[in-house]
C-alpha cells in the first residue's frame, strides 16, 4: 500500500467495506430488522442498525437508541474574545436562563432551561456566545492550536469551529475553506458578530488544499452520514450501506489532501458527527497505511471513550484506540468522533 | 471575486485615512498596527475589511495566490463601506459597519462619540428602530468634525450598532444607521 495514491486504493476500500458489511449482515440482519421496526420513529434502516449492533451489541445499542433528545446536553460556547464565561453566566441568569458549566471545557455553558430561543437573545446577536453542540466543542481543544501558526479549517461551513479556533489563537492565521459559498457568507457574518479578525475564507474544494502550501494545524470536520445526530429529528433518515460507502470515499480524499498539506510536526484533527467505524477509525487506518510519518496521538481533552480497535474484520491500525468517541447514552452529547493525527517533526 | 481579477487589494491611503478619522471620533488611538485594511470594489462602492497580518500569510505565497482555485469570500471582518456620492464631487462617504464597532471594542476601547441606552431602547434599536431622548442613559457626543455619528451601547457597554444624533422640536433622538440585528434580518 505504501507509495500508492489514495485514489487508486478506492477499489480496495470498496472491496473491504463490502466484505465487512456482508459479515455484519450475516450476523445481525434479523435483529437489525426488528430494531428498525421497534424504533420506527427513528427511521432507522436495518443496514445502519446492523452496523451499530456490530459495534455495541444489542443491549447497549438499544440504550443508545432510546436516549431521548431532551436528555442530551444543550450547550453554548462563550465567545471569550468579548466576554468572560462567568460574566455571561450572570447576564443569562438575569434573563431567566438556568445554566451550568460545561463538563469538559471552561468556555462552554450547558443550558438547562430557557424561556427564550437561544438564537433570539441579545447576547447572541451581540456576539457574546454561539450555539454549538457539547461534543462538537471538543474538536478544537483536541487540535490545541497555538499562536503564530498557520491553520486551516478544511470544511469550515458557517464557521462555528473556525471562530472557536480564533478564540484559542486570536492572532494566528486561519484559512477557512468550503465548497459552499452560501455557508461562507454565513461565516462572514459570524466572524463579524464574534469579532474574529484573523480568518480568511475561500470558496474552494478542500481537496485542493495542498496547492496552498503547508499548515501547522488543520481541522477537518468532514462531511459525514450524521448518524451521531439520531437523537434529533433532522438526524433521522434511513441510511443504507451505499450512503456510508460514498461518504467514506470522499472522507478519504479529504483526509489524504489534509495530510499532504500538513507541515512537519503539525497536527491534524479529523472529526465527524457519526459513530460509524467505517467513517472514522477505518478512514484513519487507511491513511496511516499510506504515510509512515503520520500517527494517531491522544487528544488533550477529557471525556468520551476510546476508539474502536476491532470491527467486522476490517484492517484497523491498533493506534486508532487513541481516537475519542462521545456518545449520547454515556456522555449526554451528540454522537461525535475525534481523531488527532500528528506528522513527525 | 477571483484574486486573479485584482479587485481585492490593500486599501489605498485615502481609504485608510477615512477609517482612521472615523476611529479617532471614538477613541484616542488609531487603526491597530497589527491589522491590515483590504478594499474590495463592488460596483459603485468599496467594502473595507480589517484582518490580522497580511493576506499572503493566510493563502500562501504569490504562486499560491495565482493558482488559488476559488474565491475569497471574506477577509477578517467587514468594517466599513465607502460609497461614492452620486451627484456631488465630494468624494466617497464612509458608512461604518458593526465590525468597526467590534474592532474598537476589542482593540482600542470606546471613550467618546457614544450613547448608552436603556433595556427598552436596546430592544427597539436591535429591531431597527430609532431611540428617543428619554431612553438615553449617557451621551458623549463626538467631536464636531464627526458628523454626529455615534456608537450605540447598551448598559453593559456592548456595541449595539451605529446611530446619528438628530434633532426634532428641540429634542434629540438617535437615528438607527445599522444595528446588530440587521445581520440576522438580512437572511445571509
Amino acid at each position: 500500500m505504501r507509495g500508492r495514491n489514495i485514489a487508486t486504493a478506492q477499489a480496495q476500500v470498496r472491496r473491504e467495506l463490502e466484505k465487512a458489511f456482508e459479515l455484519i449482515a450475516r450476523r445481525w440482519e434479523r435483529q437489525a430488522r426488528k430494531l428498525s421496526s421497534d424504533f420506527q420513529g427513528l427511521r432507522l434502516h436495518w443496514h445502519q442498525a446492523a452496523r451499530y449492533l456490530e459495534i455495541y451489541g444489542h443491549e447497549t445499542y438499544e440504550l443508545l437508541l432510546a436516549f431521548h433528545e431532551r436528555r442530551v446536553m444543550r450547550s453554548i460556547r462563550v465567545n471569550t474574545l468579548l466576554v468572560r464565561p462567568e460574566e455571561l453566566e450572570r447576564l443569562l441568569r438575569e434573563k431567566g436562563l438556568a445554566v451550568q458549566k460545561h463538563p469538559y471545557t471552561w468556555y462552554g455553558l450547558v443550558v438547562k432551561e430557557t424561556p427564550h430561543p437561544l438564537g433570539a437573545l441579545h447576547e447572541y446577536m451581540l456576539g457574546l456566545y454561539t450555539i454549538q453542540g457539547p461534543a462538537s466543542m471538543m474538536a478544537v481543544p483536541a487540535l490545541d492550536p497555538k499562536e503564530g501558526q498557520r491553520i486551516a479549517d478544511m470544511c469550515a461551513g458557517a464557521g462555528v469551529k473556525t471562530t472557536q479556533i480564533s478564540q484559542h489563537t486570536p492572532t494566528a492565521r486561519i484559512l477557512a475553506l468550503d465548497i459552499n459559498r452560501r455557508k461562507l457568507l454565513a461565516l462572514k457574518n459570524n466572524a463579524s458578530r464574534l469579532a474574529a479578525f484573523n480568518i480568511v475564507a475561500v470558496q474552494m474544494d478542500a481537496r485542493n488544499i495542498p496547492k496552498l502550501g503547508k499548515f501547522n494545524a488543520i481541522l477537518l470536520d468532514a462531511p459525514c452520514s450524521g448518524e451521531g445526530l439520531l437523537h434529533t429529528a433532522k438526524g433521522r433518515w434511513p441510511r443504507t450501506f451505499k450512503d456510508t460507502l460514498s461518504r467514506v470515499q470522499l472522507q478519504l480524499q479529504l483526509l489524504d489532501a489534509g495530510v499532504k498539506a500538513l507541515a512537519r510536526g503539525g497536527v491534524l484533527v479529523y472529526s465527524t458527527c457519526t459513530l460509524s467505524v467505517e467513517e472514522n477509525e477505518y478512514v484513519v487506518s487507511k491513511i496511516l497505511e499510506h504515510y509512515e510519518d503520520i500517527d494517531v496521538t491522544e487528544p488533550p481533552i477529557p471525556g468520551g471513550s476510546k476508539g474502536i480497535e476491532s470491527y467486522a474484520n476490517l484492517p484497523l491500525n491498533p493506534n486508532v484506540k487513541r481516537c475519542r468517541r462521545y456518545t449520547p447514552h454515556k456522555d449526554r452529547t451528540e454522537g461525535f468522533t475525534i481523531c488527532r493525527l500528528e506528522r513527525k517533526s | 471575486m477571483q484574486t486573479r481579477e485584482k479587485k481585492l487589494a490593500p486599501c489605498p491611503r485615502k481609504a485608510v485615512i477615512m477609517v482612521a478619522r472615523r476611529i479617532s471620533c471614538h477613541t484616542t488611538s488609531s487603526i491597530p498596527q497589527s491589522l491590515t485594511l483590504y478594499c474590495l470594489k463592488r460596483g459603485n462602492y468599496i467594502d473595507v475589511y480589517a484582518v490580522e497580518g497580511r493576506l499572503e500569510e493566510y493563502i500562501g505565497d504569490m504562486a499560491s495566490q495565482e493558482n488559488i482555485a476559488g474565491d475569497i469570500v471574506t477577509i477578517g471582518v467587514h468594517i466599513a463601506r465607502l460609497v461614492e456620492h452620486d451627484k456631488t464631487d465630494r468624494g466617497a462617504k464612509l458608512v461604518p459597519m458593526l465590525g468597526l464597532a467590534q474592532l474598537m471594542r476589542r482593540y482600542t476601547g470606546i471613550v467618546k462619540g457614544y450613547a448608552v441606552v436603556n433595556e427598552h431602547a436596546e430592544k427597539l434599536f436591535l429591531y431597527g428602530r430609532d431611540i428617543l431622548q428619554e431612553s438615553i442613559v449617557e451621551l458623549k457626543p463626538p467631536p464636531k468634525t464627526c458628523k454626529n455619528i455615534i456608537i450605540v451601547l447598551n448598559k453593559q457597554l456592548i456595541p449595539l450598532g451605529w446611530g446619528r444624533i438628530a434633532r426634532r422640536a428641540e429634542r434629540i433622538y438617535i437615528q438607527n444607521l445599522v444595528d446588530a440585528g440587521w445581520y440576522l434580518r438580512s437572511g445571509v
